[in-house]
């Protein structure tokens, strides 16, 4: 199966290659929910994940020739994902911030969003992407390819270039955090030292 | 019968992978012993069953159902790219940048492999006057030139009588040393194996 999708996909690089468009969109679609989850990973800004995946396509279509090994399309992917996230949290910090926190906070649609908000599902919701967002990095982007992309710890391996048992760990941890700040046991800063003595 | 100490990082991780499906059989067995025996594991699977069905929700909601479509974004980068042209004229530029470099090279090396003996021959310091007098297991020749006087500048320079002698050194190069009458010695002309 995994190698069925592996040669599909190697196929379809080939042709992206060619400058077959059609191919390149099926290519970056297929992928899409785990690319948008890395990329939420590192930005922690639902907002801004498109702005983001517009310029990964854009690197996608300008390199995709570059690439040597089709079979290899996932973690070339992951890693030119990253580095553009990285790049644009990096752009995002040097220029002036808010005015305060507060301000920031009343968004106008937010702020009706938590006036009308009364469904505790919603909220429940709410909580736990916060509480993904302050997880450590590491943790957070094993969560979200697992969540978003739907991939296999040997899927995620892959794209991570990390041991599967290191994925199974930090999904563990990852939802540990999360659940002792939702329900309010601890704060997850402080459980990131306590968890974070291994290489995991 | 034995029952296996469990861990409670163990156990969440056999709870992760049951939640995620990845559970192998044995695994499973061995989760479902353990939350028959104790009521905390049965709990902790409950807590985080509840917490993925949530975070999936999360995700869904927050994250994948936002935003642009996916195709849309594509296109709008394709746009871009194509609406920039001098982009896939730079792609040959790597190779370009390469080929300068390379002829860039190769002039630097042929110009150093002309200039260079020519400048060292030339402009060569004057060697210290111990560092042939220290040599001292060269054995001068027998043999012991003795050139002519130079005639007197008509400028009003001084006027340098020199003697050449010429000497092998220890690998059998034959070398010819100008011996200035002022007490100083330096190299002239090295015509070893020519």
């Amino acid at each position: 199966m995994a190698t069925e999708r592996k040669q599909n996909e190697s196929a379809l690089v080939c042709a992206a290659q060619r400058r077959d468009k059609e191919a390149l969109q099926r290519l970056l679609t297929r992928n899409w929910p785990w690319l948008k989850g890395l990329v939420y990973s590192i930005l922690g800004d639902a907002g801004e994940v498109d702005d983001v995946l517009q310029d990964i396509c854009v690197r996608v279509i300008a390199k995709i020739d570059s690439l040597r090994e089709p079979e290899r399309f996932r973690p070339w992917l992951a890693i030119l994902a990253k580095r553009q996230a990285l790049r644009h949290r990096q752009r995002k910090a040097r220029r002036p911030g808010p005015l305060s926190e507060e301000l920031a906070g009343l968004q106008p649609d937010e702020k009706a969003q938590q006036l009308f908000e009364k469904i505790e599902q919603k909220e429940q919701c709410r909580q736990i992407m916060q509480a993904v967002q302050s997880l450590p990095e590491k943790y957070r982007q094993v969560f979200m390819l697992a969540y978003a992309g739907d991939l296999t710890y040997a899927n995620i391996a892959e794209i991570l270039d990390i041991p599967v048992t290191t994925v199974q760990i930090r999904l563990v941890r990852a939802r540990r955090m999360i659940y002792d700040r939702v329900s309010g046991k601890k704060e997850v800063r402080c459980v990131e030292n306590e968890y974070d003595t291994g290489n995991a | 019968m034995w029952k296996m100490n469990m861990t409670q990082e163990m156990l969440e991780i056999l709870i992760g992978k049951y939640l995620d499906g990845e559970i192998m059989p044995s695994e499973q067995q061995i989760l479902q012993k353990e939350l028959d025996s104790d009521p905390h594991a049965k709990e902790l699977l409950e807590q985080l069953q509840a917490l993925n069905e949530r975070s999936c929700e999360a995700v869904t909601t927050e994250i994948i159902g936002r935003g642009k479509e996916a195709e849309e974004i594509f296109e709008q980068a394709w746009q871009r790219q194509a609406a920039n042209p001098l982009r896939r004229v730079l792609k040959m530029d790597g190779r370009l940048r390469f080929a300068a470099g390379l002829a860039a090279g190769l002039a630097i090396g042929l110009l150093l492999h002309f200039v260079l003996p020519f400048v060292s021959t030339t402009q060569s310091p004057d060697v210290p006057t111990n560092m042939l007098a220290q040599n001292t297991d060269n054995q001068m020749d027998a043999e012991q030139f003795t050139y002519p006087q130079t005639p007197t500048d008509p400028t009003g320079n001084s006027q340098r009588n020199v003697d050449w002698y010429s000497f092998t050194d220890k690998q059998g190069n034959q070398w010819l040393v100008e011996g200035l009458r002022e007490n100083t010695v330096r190299p002239a002309v090295y015509y070893g194996d020519l």
